[in-house]
């Protein structure tokens, strides 16, 4: 009640909780938002809970939520018949480089366009962002074909095939992420706020233009950075299509986005009903870390720059 | 005067260096985002039997194919659909919550956190996980939950019909909504708490600020989320394949078009659908860009 | 900047160093793409037995193994990187897409040259066979049948152990049938059946599953159509033209006979959009009674959700309505093929097929192939999983012989609860629908899906509209081809 005393500027503020009505009505908003909290976090934890249950507890009539018991062993039976840590390997390898790629080519990208301006730039920025709602899927088999076509030709000239060198097929799904309009945009109206002055003055000392992005731009940018970093982890995690096709190849390099995918569309794939219910809790346990981690970097983020993920 | 020469000079080693810094950037987008694009128009007008280029110019042909198709056209007229919902849930759910959120002065991290979760859990997992709430019998998680209440089952996602296009919508806006919140939320404060002064020395009502002032405040942002929104909606793909498969009340276009591109491996056609989509798109993209420049022009004069 | 470079060259370099060990001694290498996951351990062991008596046998080849499950997903990729596997194992489902794209080799002349061509089941042969070609040899046949769950079938009293043996029989005292053998007692006893579970036990239980996604769904009603009594696609012997037919009387019947199914008794599951994991989900839960199963599946239940095998019968798909003078009875019939990638030569496709002989999968008898075939099915029988007579994809006596005499050894279910299956099988099987057939099935698909989404849904305009697509859109083609 205190904090309501003391609340200022609002639709309401602390002159109308004086009346009943409004800490009624104020009472109704916070049920609400419980209901709320709870719709959103129940199904995660209700996936958290059934995958210690047993088929039959999960397929009942009678709505239970938690398991019998729960035996944490359960987690290390089917983590290692899937082999999990492997594509969990995958996964992360899959993520790290993502990150690299996403940071640099689009970050250098936004410095050329919004800072150093060379002429023609607005060209490109109109290029890259006519593509900024264009998925990737669209193109799919185009994308395909020339990655193939590529790989093809390096086989021919290094004679050998590439596509059995170990992980060669990631380098496309790494360079994918330098190529996002949505990351340059972030990058490049986060650079235009930076003042003209820092960048004059590096250049009277000497600096050219890549020690000015390594020595200036980055130390000045790094809530972007990281901003960007963020969307490009969990984008990268949750990425599957191009991934599958890329690594049918070697399956055992898939990461485990791939494997959810392949367990729910393939129509022959043999899982028992909590193998599948635990690989889903093994590929959302890593983003929801990290949003804990992260969370209110996060939200101060998508409030300055305005965009989401 | 100056020398016409240096300055051209000076001109060059700028353009140079920045040109050779942007050089990896731009061969990154040209090779996976612009080539591709026009190759799928290329190709759209070949019959391909195959991954290999081989093929003959055949003119309209795949759009006609496609254009007869009538599981393309009805993935088409499902996007309406999902247009039409994604504006009715998708879009003021956010709007909704921001302003609950704004007024409350207990629990706000706790809310704000808990939100924000869903839109933390990859896409395909969470439509996973709603699958089986979602599923029809008495044993799926929704009807089950209703059971302990004594309430009889529904079949969710197909009774009426056109059922699994909303419910699909919410799914997403589930996953969605507490991101779009925060946005709406930074906006809600920085709104300085005289506005809302001034309008209860004028007498206005609790309705009447919110509508004077709130909204308002709200009106840039909302016509470019409104924008984002109806392109998100066009790239339904894997939640009708994992909620509703080959369902054709709720088959959307990028799912038909994987069908046709990848697993059926017609290629041309798939090409075909994809210069359909890109197209809607572009436009959507182009009113988007604009809409928001003249928002940036806004603020700049202020 | 220099930096960054540096590291990126040295990254390439290092891989291209790598890359650069391959070895040649003159050995044929065959990738076999239907190798055992890595988790199957026994499988595994059996497998490179296998390979080391082959290699030493015949020491120009080098068997490579490479578990490859085909998916519609992921085909493209490998095939157009040329990383197919010598040999895999694909669908039924899929011969004539792979070939009309040309990602899959013709090997007539090897079959020829190893006296195989003429052991192959005439109808299996004809399934692979596109411009008098052969492009695959068959791993074994299916035929599709009714799937009983007869925990269910007691439970609501339509069956019961009579011989006190522990498995329920699937026939009375006198030897008739309690298994429904018409459509109309199919449709009766799955009204029964979630009926008398719903009143008595309050289990929601479908009294059949029908499928109708990822072509499923027209695959099964090629089946329904012709027991109601006419075929999908017709030809006509005057003009010597191919013509669709899928708005006929049958058709009519058939969809009808679903729709009822459906909407005036609620026996068939709630979700209108099955795929074929469904039928194993459902019925391997005790969720639903009958399924419309190809026989060559009958473990994934057993072997997903634990059911227990002594609960399963496997019997014919009920005739149509028709009365008795005009009793129309078909199996759909076919083979789940090994097929071949284009870039292979002719010594791996030999080495390939030679190698089948060591795995129990070739038309030969020798000792060899007697031991794989036994030791085939004793991973099995240890492993827990069903083993039912085969459906033999070579026709020659002696591989007849030999299988069945193995096959009487192992094979571990209730025969009586499956032999009016393979009685019939011969005299009833006929293949799938000739021309652009996995098209016709995914318009078909479309069509159940409206009926069992739509209470309104109009069918005969549905059915109308299929046909003239599925005409205008692919069987004019025939024709002028």
């Amino acid at each position: 009640m205190k904090k309501l005393k003391r609340k200022r500027g609002g639709i309401f503020n602390f002159s109308d909780y004086k009346s009943l009505k409004a800490r009624i009505l104020y009472l109704l908003v916070i049920i609400l938002l419980v209901i709320i909290f709870i719709i959103s976090i129940f199904p995660p934890l209700w996936l958290l809970l059934s995958s210690f249950k047993e088929t039959d507890q999960v397929l009942t009539k009678n709505f239970s939520l938690f398991p019998k018991s729960i035996e944490l062993i359960r987690i290390v039976e089917v983590w290692n018949q899937f082999d999990f840590g492997r594509y969990y390997l995958n996964s992360f390898l899959l993520v790290a480089g993502a990150v690299i790629s996403s940071i640099l080519f689009n970050g250098l990208l936004a410095y050329g366009v919004a800072v150093i301006k060379p002429k023609g730039s607005h060209v490109i920025d109109l290029l890259v962002m006519s593509t900024l709602m264009i998925p990737a899927i669209i193109n799919i088999s185009p994308l395909y074909m020339n990655i193939v076509n590529l790989f093809n030709s390096l086989g021919d000239i290094f004679n050998t095939n590439v596509w059995n060198i170990p992980y060669f097929t990631y380098l496309p799904l790494w360079l994918i992420y330098g190529a996002n309009a949505y990351y340059y945009i972030l990058f490049r109206i986060y650079f235009a706020k930076i003042p003209k002055t820092i960048f004059d003055a590096a250049k009277i000392d000497g600096a050219n233009n890549w020690q000015i992005f390594r020595y200036i731009l980055v130390p000045l940018s790094i809530p972007i950075i990281s901003v960007v970093g963020i969307f490009t982890i969990i984008a990268a995690w949750s990425d599957f299509l191009l991934p599958s096709l890329m690594t049918q190849i070697n399956q055992s390099e898939q990461p485990i986005m791939v494997k959810l995918y392949n367990m729910f569309v393939n129509q022959t794939a043999q899982v028992t009903f909590q193998e599948r219910l635990m690989t889903i809790m093994f590929s959302i346990i890593p983003p929801i870390i990290l949003f804990v981690i992260f969370q209110k970097r996060i939200a101060e983020n998508v409030a300055t720059t305005g965009l989401k993920e | 005067m100056q020398n016409p020469f240096s300055n051209s000079r000076k001109f060059m080693k700028k353009n140079m260096g920045g040109y050779l810094l942007i050089l990896p950037s731009l061969l990154l987008f040209t090779f996976f985002v612009w080539l591709p694009l026009l190759k799928n128009v290329q190709l759209s007008f070949y019959d391909i039997t195959n991954y290999t280029m081989d093929g003959t110019f055949v003119g309209f042909d795949n759009y006609k194919a496609i254009f007869n198709n009538p599981l393309f056209l009805r993935s088409l007229f499902n996007t309406l659909q999902y247009i039409f919902w994604s504006l009715i849930i998708g879009f003021m759910v956010p709007i909704f919550l921001a302003v609950l959120l704004s007024e409350i002065v207990h629990f706000k991290g706790l809310f704000r956190t808990g939100l924000n979760i869903p839109n933390f859990i990859p896409g395909i997992a969470a439509m996973a996980i709603w699958v089986y709430f979602f599923r029809s019998e008495q044993s799926g998680v929704l009807n089950s939950l209703l059971n302990n209440l004594g309430i009889s089952q529904v079949n969710w996602l197909y009774s009426p019909p056109w059922s699994a296009i909303p419910l699909i919508v919410l799914t997403m806006t589930w996953k969605s909504a507490g991101a779009t919140m925060l946005i709406y939320l930074a906006v809600l404060q920085t709104i300085d708490e005289s506005y809302y002064e001034a309008a209860r020395i004028e007498g206005a009502n609790a309705w009447q600020r919110m509508r004077i002032v709130t909204f308002p405040t709200l009106l840039t942002n909302i016509k470019t989320l409104l924008i984002l929104q109806i392109i998100a909606v066009f790239q339904v793909f894997y939640e009708p394949l994992l909620l509703t498969k080959q369902n054709p009340y709720s088959y959307s276009l990028l799912q038909i078009l994987y069908k046709t591109a990848i697993q059926d491996m017609e290629v041309s056609e798939g090409a075909a659908m994809g210069v359909v989509v890109a197209l809607f798109l572009f436009i959507l993209t182009f009113i988007y860009l604009k809409v928001t420049s003249t928002n940036e022009g806004k603020v700049r004069k202020r | 900047m220099k930096k960054f470079y540096s590291v990126v060259l040295i990254g390439i370099l290092i891989l291209t160093l790598l890359a650069c060990n391959g070895d040649s001694e003159g050995k044929t290498e065959v990738t076999i793409g239907f190798w055992p996951e890595s988790n199957l351990s026994s499988d595994v062991e059996m497998y490179e037995d296998w390979e080391r008596m082959f290699e030493e046998d015949y020491p120009e080849y080098d068997i490579v193994g490479r578990p490859y499950t085909y998916s519609t997903d992921d085909f493209a990729a490998l095939a157009s990187t040329g990383n197919l596997p010598i040999v895999f194992e694909t669908w039924f489902t899929e011969p004539e897409k792979l070939v009309s794209k040309g990602y899959v080799r013709d090997i007539t002349d090897i079959l020829v040259e190893l006296e195989w061509l003429d052991k192959l089941d005439d109808e299996m042969r004809q399934q692979l066979t596109f411009d008098e070609k052969i492009y695959g040899i068959p791993r074994d046949g299916y035929g599709l049948g009714l799937f009983l769950n007869l925990e269910i079938f007691e439970m609501v009293g339509l069956m019961e152990d009579i011989n006190n043996d522990g498995i329920i029989d699937i026939y009375d005292n006198q030897g008739n049938p309690l298994y429904p053998t018409t459509m109309q007692e199919l449709y009766d006893t799955a009204t029964y059946i979630s009926n008398t579970m719903q009143e008595y036990y309050e289990e929601e239980v479908a009294g059949l599953v029908i499928l109708s996604a990822n072509k499923n769904g027209g695959w099964q009603f090629s089946n329904l159509a012709w027991n109601f009594g006419e075929s999908l696609q017709i030809y006509n012997e005057s003009s010597g033209t191919w013509k669709a037919n899928l708005n006929s009387e049958a058709s009519l019947k058939a969809m009808q006979w679903i729709y009822d199914l459906k909407w005036t008794e609620n026996a068939l599951p709630q979700t209108p959009s099955l795929t074929y994991s469904d039928w194993y989900f459902y019925i391997g839960n005790n969720m639903a009674a009958m399924s419309f199963v190809g026989s060559d599946a009958i473990n994934l239940p057993v072997t997903n959700y634990g059911m227990n095998k002594d609960n399963i019968a496997f019997v014919p798909i009920p005739a149509g309505f028709d009365s008795d003078e005009n009793r129309h009875q078909y199996t759909l019939f076919g083979g789940t093929p090994y097929m071949f990638s284009d870039r292979a030569t002719d010594e791996q496709v030999r080495g390939a097929l030679l190698f089948m002989e060591y795995i129990g999968r070739s038309p030969l008898t020798t000792d060899i192939a007697q031991q794989s075939v036994t030791r085939g099915m004793v991973v099995a029988q240890e492993k827990g999983m069903t083993i039912v007579p085969s459906i033999k994809p070579w026709k020659n006596t002696e591989y007849l012989e030999m299988m069945e005499t193995i096959e009487s050894v192992y094979v571990n279910v209730y025969m009586p609860n499956f032999e009016d299956f393979y009685d019939n099988l011969q005299e009833t099987k006929r293949p799938e629908e000739p021309y652009y057939t996995q098209e016709m099935y995914e318009i078909l698909d479309s069509v159940i899906q409206q009926i069992l989404t739509n209470e309104n849904a109009d069918i005969e305009a549905l059915l109308n509209s299929a046909n003239s697509n599925f005409e205008t859109n692919y069987m004019s083609q025939v024709n002028t081809d």
